[in-house]
């Protein structure tokens, strides 16, 4: 019902070409990894593109799946791999910004319930000039992100 | 806080594959043309009979040469003393990590489980070792239930700070814990994956980003090439 009502709300926001509308933005690809039960955090993926003409920002994101949602990158340095946070992720126009295993992905703290291969759940995302877009991710096995002779 | 900090020169580990083949793009273009005429001339005796020097590839891999590793005691996830005798006689795939990390150790686990499956053909004894750099909230049964959750037969390792310190040492292996983001409780560690050989010395190190054919591919030339080189 929620679900229901909120994307009813994005789609008359839509409608009336408010802020709700980031229509240039293209999302694909959006997938979480399950994790192993009981794990305190996920990550989530996705492949984000600015297709307009005005530069834009994805600063944050939030879910009612889980207790936080932050925008992460997995940073290979000196032999070691390191979490920094990342308050915002650019999006000039034309560009796009891949979140993969090792890289930029939204850590999900808290799931609420277990995540499991199959469910589909939705983030929304948050750009910097107030817009919002809801995201379904799909849930997939962990090998889904497993590089096998350069490709995934 | 910092609970182990090796100097960084002594890093072994430290340069992606990715680099060293980026910056020698030339070297590379000649190492595969002097292949392909290798092959072309001698066939199969080129694998059977490989020249001294490892492949390219491998030279961003091995270790400059095997280091045993030490005495060491620590316990698997069903509570088994894992010691330096848990090493040998078959290879071993070592990795560093937590279980309350979202990105990294999931990836390089999901990894070493599609390397593990291909192994499956092979008729080399090997294991897969996952330690933990979390020993305060990385219980047995939590150990157990996250790598058993990648494969069945992982093997989770667990030990307090000062019965992790020898392996840690001897591996070059690094561990900060940072500074709490969100209550997160992230730390910092070495994201190579290390192979054991079955005399229980560290022979190679695997730097993200991690593929899985690359891997499996370089884990039958190392065989090979310690077979030839090793005294």
């Amino acid at each position: 019902m929620k679900a229901n009502a909120f994307l009813t709300l994005a789609a008359l926001a839509g409608a009336f070409g408010s802020a709700w509308a980031q229509s240039d933005i293209v999302v694909s690809e959006p997938w979480i990894r399950e994790a192993p039960p009981g794990a305190p955090a996920l990550a989530g993926y996705m492949r984000v593109e600015n297709r307009g003409s005005a530069a834009s920002a994805l600063s944050g994101a939030r879910s009612e799946a889980f207790g936080m949602v932050m925008i992460h990158q997995s940073v290979h340095e000196g032999g070691m791999a390191r979490m920094v946070h990342a308050d915002r992720i650019d999006l000039p126009p034309g560009e796009a910004v891949s979140f993969e295993p090792g890289g930029y992905h939204l850590m999900l703290m808290s799931p609420m319930r277990e995540v499991k291969r199959g469910d589909r759940i939705e983030i929304v995302l948050e750009f910097s000039d107030g817009g919002m877009r809801p995201v379904v991710f799909d849930v997939r096995p962990p090998g889904a992100g497993v590089r096998r002779n350069g490709d995934r | 806080m910092r609970i182990h900090l090796v100097p960084m020169n002594r890093i072994r580990t430290a340069a992606p594959a990715e680099d060293g083949r980026g910056s020698r793009p030339w070297s590379v273009a000649v190492a595969l043309m002097l292949v392909a005429l290798l092959a072309g001339g001698f066939g199969l005796t080129l694998t059977q009979h490989g020249a001294t020097p490892p492949a390219d590839g491998l030279r961003h891999v091995l270790w400059p040469e095997p280091r045993p590793i030490p005495r060491f005691a620590l316990s698997d996830h069903t509570g088994a003393a894992f010691d330096r005798s848990r090493l040998l006689g078959r290879w071993t795939f070592l990795f560093f990590g937590y279980t309350s990390c979202p990105d990294v150790c999931p990836t390089t686990l999901a990894v070493l489980a599609d390397i593990a499956r291909s192994r499956g053909s092979l008729d080399v004894p090997a294991q897969d070792v996952f330690v933990s750099v979390d020993p305060e909230r990385d219980g047995a049964q939590r150990l157990g239930a996250y790598v058993r959750y990648f494969r069945e037969d992982f093997i989770g390792v667990h030990g307090f700070d000062g019965a992790l310190k020898p392996l840690l040492e001897a591996l070059n292996v690094m561990v900060v814990r940072e500074p709490s983001a969100g209550g997160a409780g992230l730390i910092s560690h070495t994201s190579a994956i290390m192979l054991v050989d079955p005399q229980a010395r560290v022979v190679a190190a695997f730097s993200p980003p991690h593929d899985a054919g690359v891997i499996v591919r370089q884990f039958a030339e190392i065989r090979q090439y310690l077979k030839e080189n090793d005294s």
